[in-house]
C-alpha cells in the first residue's frame, strides 16, 4: 500500500488505540477504577469521531476539488434521518400510545396509515443503504444541476447554503411525515439490542472509528493519485483543466457525491448515539461549523480535517458547559484568526514549517 | 491571395466566421486556411479579433455564422472544449497557466493523452511509455533537472515552455499559441522561437499569435495580419510589413 503514507498509518493507529482503549478501560474496569472511562465519555468520543467523519467529506471536496460546500450539514441530517427512520420502526408496540406500526407522532397527528417513504424501513437492509443512497443521490442531483451549469465558486457556496435551509424549513414540517420539529427520537433498540446498553455504545464507538478510518482510506486513495492530481487542477485553474481535455463537471459530480454518502454514513452513525434528529441538524450555522473545523485542522490535509473537528467540539463541549452565551463568538473568533495567522490550518502550518526548517538544513549543509 | 487546393486537406479550416457581442463584430466573416505541419504567425493590433479566433477554435465561443473545419471533418463549431481537446488541438494562454501546486513532471502527467473520464482516472497508472514521452518532452523544453519541483516556482519564461510541453505530450494536431514572447527575455524569446519552428511540421500545425516582430521574424513563416475581424493581408513577413492595408493600419494613416 504505497498509497498511505507514515502519516497515515500514524493516524490510522492512533485511532484504533483511542477506540479500542476507551472501550477496553470502559467495559473492563470498575466504575470505582481511576481508569475507568465513564459511559458519557464513550459516547462523547462516538460522537466526535462522527464529526470528524464529516469534517473529512468536507475536506474531501474543499480541500481537493475547491468546492466550498455550505450545506454539507444536509447530507449529515438525511443519513440521520434514514438512520432515525430505523429507529424508530425499531420502537414496535413500545411507543407511548402503543400502536404497532404508526410511530407516535403520526398517531398524535391522527394518521391512518404509514406513508409510502416509510415502507421498507423496518428492515436493516433496506435502512442502512439508504442512509448512504439519500444522501448521494441529492447531491448528483445537485451537482447535476450545479456543476453542469458551471455554477462556481461563492454562488456554488450560496446555493448549498439554501438547499440546507430550505430542507430544514421543509423538515420543521409536521405534513413532511418526519415528525416536524420534534423530530425522530426516543429509540429504543438497535439490531434487537438495547440502545443504552454498554456493549451497544461500545460497538457504536467501534463502528464509528471504523467508519473514519474507511472513510480516511477512501479519501487517501481518491486524492493521492492521479484523480487526486486533476481534482487539485480543477480547484486551481478549471479553464485549464478543460482545455486539456477534462470534464471537470464529471470530477466535481463524483466527489461530491462520494462526499455526501460519507456525511450521511457519519449522520446515521451520530443518530443512535445521541438519541434524536430534528429539523435543526439542517440549520445553516451546522454546515459553516463544519467548514470552520476543517479551516483549523487545514484545508486539504484530511487528518487536520478529522483533528480539527476534535478539536473544535471539544472546546464547544467545554465551553457550552462553563459559558454557553460565549460559543458562537469564540467560534466567529476562531474563524477569523485562522484565516489571519494560520490560513493552512494547524497541521498545514507544522507541515510547511517541517518544510522551511528541512529547505535551511539544507542549505546549510 | 493564394487559391487553396481543396478543404478536406487542409489541417484547419474556418469560412466566413462571424462572432458578434453585443452587435461589436469581434469577428467578421474570417477566413483562415491551415496546412498540415504548417507553422503560421498571426499578428494585429489589440481588438482585431486574435483571441476571439482561438475561443471560436477551441470551443470557448461559438461563432454566429460560418464554418470551422478540423481535417476537412470534424465541425468544430458543434463541439465543446473537451471534446476539441481530445481532437487534438491544444491551447496555449497568453498568461502561463500551468498548476502550480503540481511538480512539473506531474503537470506533463495530467495532460498526457489518456482516458480522461473521471472514473478511469481513479485506476489510472502511468505507463512506461508515457513516463518515457514525458521524459522525451522535458529534454525538449529545457526542463528536465526542474522535473520535480512545483510549478509555481518556475520563472516567467520556464511556465511558458512548461505549458507548451503539456501540450506536446499530448501529440496535438494542432497547437494555438497565444503570445508566447511577452514577459520574456530576448535569450529566452529567440528559444522559445526555434522550439516552435522545432514542434511544428509532419502533421502539427502550430498557430502562433504573437505582437513582437523579432520574434515573429525569428519564426520565419507565414503570417496572417487581422484587422477588426478579419483578414488584412497574409504572406511572408516582408509582404506583409510591405501591403498598404497593413501599414495604414499600424501607422494610422
Amino acid at each position: 500500500m504505497g498509497w498511505l503514507d507514515l502519516k497515515g498509518r500514524i493516524f490510522l493507529v492512533a485511532l484504533a488505540v483511542l477506540a479500542g482503549g476507551a472501550v477496553a478501560l470502559n467495559l473492563s474496569l470498575p466504575e470505582s477504577s481511576a481508569l475507568h472511562v465513564p459511559n458519557y465519555m464513550v459516547g462523547l468520543i462516538g460522537k466526535y469521531l462522527c464529526f470528524a467523519l464529516l469534517a473529512l467529506s468536507v475536506d474531501l471536496v474543499w480541500g481537493f476539488a475547491g468546492i466550498l460546500s455550505l450545506g454539507h450539514g444536509a447530507f449529515f441530517a438525511l443519513g440521520g434521518y434514514a438512520m432515525g427512520m430505523h429507529l424508530m420502526r425499531q420502537i414496535g408496540e413500545r411507543g407511548v400510545y402503543g400502536h404497532p406500526v404508526l410511530p407516535d407522532f403520526m398517531v398524535f397527528l391522527d394518521w391512518k396509515e404509514l406513508p409510502w417513504y416509510w415502507h421498507g424501513f423496518d428492515s436493516a437492509w433496506f435502512a442502512l443503504p439508504m442512509c448512504l443512497a439519500v444522501p448521494g443521490a441529492l447531491a448528483f442531483l445537485f451537482g447535476w444541476l450545479t456543476f453542469r451549469s458551471r455554477v462556481t465558486g461563492v454562488y456554488l457556496s450560496i446555493i448549498s447554503q439554501a438547499m440546507t435551509f430550505a430542507l430544514m424549513l421543509a423538515f420543521f414540517r409536521n405534513d413532511m411525515g418526519f415528525g416536524g420539529n420534534n423530530g425522530l427520537t426516543d429509540f429504543k433498540d438497535l439490531f434487537g439490542h438495547d440502545l443504552k446498553g454498554a456493549g451497544m455504545r461500545a460497538g457504536l464507538l467501534l463502528a464509528s472509528a471504523a467508519a473514519l478510518a474507511g472513510g480516511y482510506l477512501l479519501c487517501r486513495w481518491m486524492t493521492v493519485g492521479k484523480f487526486g492530481r486533476v481534482l487539485v487542477a480543477v480547484r486551481d485553474a478549471e479553464q485549464r483543466t478543460r482545455f486539456l481535455g477534462y470534464r471537470p463537471e464529471h470530477y466535481k459530480i463524483l466527489v461530491f457525491t462520494v462526499s455526501a454518502m460519507m456525511a450521511g454514513a457519519a449522520g446515521a452513525l451520530y443518530v443512535p448515539q445521541v438519541g434524536i434528529i430534528n429539523p435543526s441538524e439542517f440549520s445553516p450555522a451546522n454546515s459553516i461549523e463544519i467548514v470552520i473545523w476543517v479551516a483549523v485542522g487545514g484545508r486539504g490535509t484530511l487528518i487536520g480535517a478529522a483533528l480539527g473537528a476534535v478539536l473544535v467540539n471539544y472546546a464547544k463541549t467545554f465551553l457550552t458547559g462553563a459559558a454557553p452565551e460565549m460559543w458562537l463568538f469564540v467560534l466567529g473568533g476562531l474563524f477569523i484568526a485562522v484565516t489571519l495567522f494560520v490560513p493552512k490550518g494547524v497541521l498545514g502550518e507544522i507541515a510547511s514549517l517541517r518544510v522551511r526548517w528541512q529547505a535551511r538544513r539544507g542549505s546549510d549543509g | 491571395m493564394v487559391e487553396h487546393p481543396s478543404v478536406s486537406n487542409a489541417a484547419l479550416y474556418l469560412d466566413a466566421v462571424t462572432v458578434s457581442f453585443d452587435g461589436f463584430k469581434a469577428l467578421n466573416r474570417l477566413g483562415l486556411y491551415l496546412e498540415p505541419g504548417e507553422l503560421r504567425a498571426v499578428i494585429g493590433p489589440n481588438g482585431a479579433g486574435k483571441s476571439t479566433m482561438m475561443d471560436v477554435i477551441t470551443g470557448k465561443t461559438r461563432p454566429d455564422e460560418g464554418q470551422v473545419l478540423l481535417h476537412g471533418r470534424h465541425d468544430l463549431t458543434r463541439l465543446d472544449e473537451a471534446a476539441i481537446a481530445g481532437l487534438g488541438i491544444g491551447r496555449k494562454f497568453q498568461r502561463p497557466t500551468v498548476f502550480e501546486a503540481h511538480s512539473v513532471f506531474e503537470n506533463l502527467e495530467l495532460a498526457c493523452r489518456a482516458d480522461r473520464r473521471a472514473r478511469w482516472t481513479l485506476f489510472a497508472r502511468l505507463s512506461s511509455d508515457r513516463r518515457q514521452r514525458i521524459e522525451e518532452v522535458l529534454e525538449v523544453i529545457a526542463l528536465r533537472d526542474r522535473a520535480d519541483d512545483r510549478a509555481g516556482l518556475l520563472s516567467h519564461g520556464q511556465k511558458q515552455w512548461l505549458e507548451i510541453g503539456m501540450l506536446l505530450v499530448q501529440d496535438p494536431s494542432i497547437l494555438l499559441i497565444d503570445e508566447p514572447a511577452a514577459g520574456m527575455t530576448d535569450a529566452e524569446t529567440m528559444r522559445t522561437a526555434s522550439l516552435l519552428k522545432r514542434i511544428a511540421g509532419g502533421d502539427r500545425s502550430v498557430i502562433v499569435v504573437e505582437h513582437d516582430m523579432e520574434f515573429v521574424r525569428a519564426l520565419d513563416c507565414r503570417v496572417t495580419a487581422l484587422h477588426e475581424g478579419a483578414m488584412l493581408a497574409e504572406g511572408t513577413l516582408d509582404a506583409v510589413s510591405a501591403n498598404e492595408a497593413v501599414i495604414e493600419v499600424y501607422l494610422g494613416r
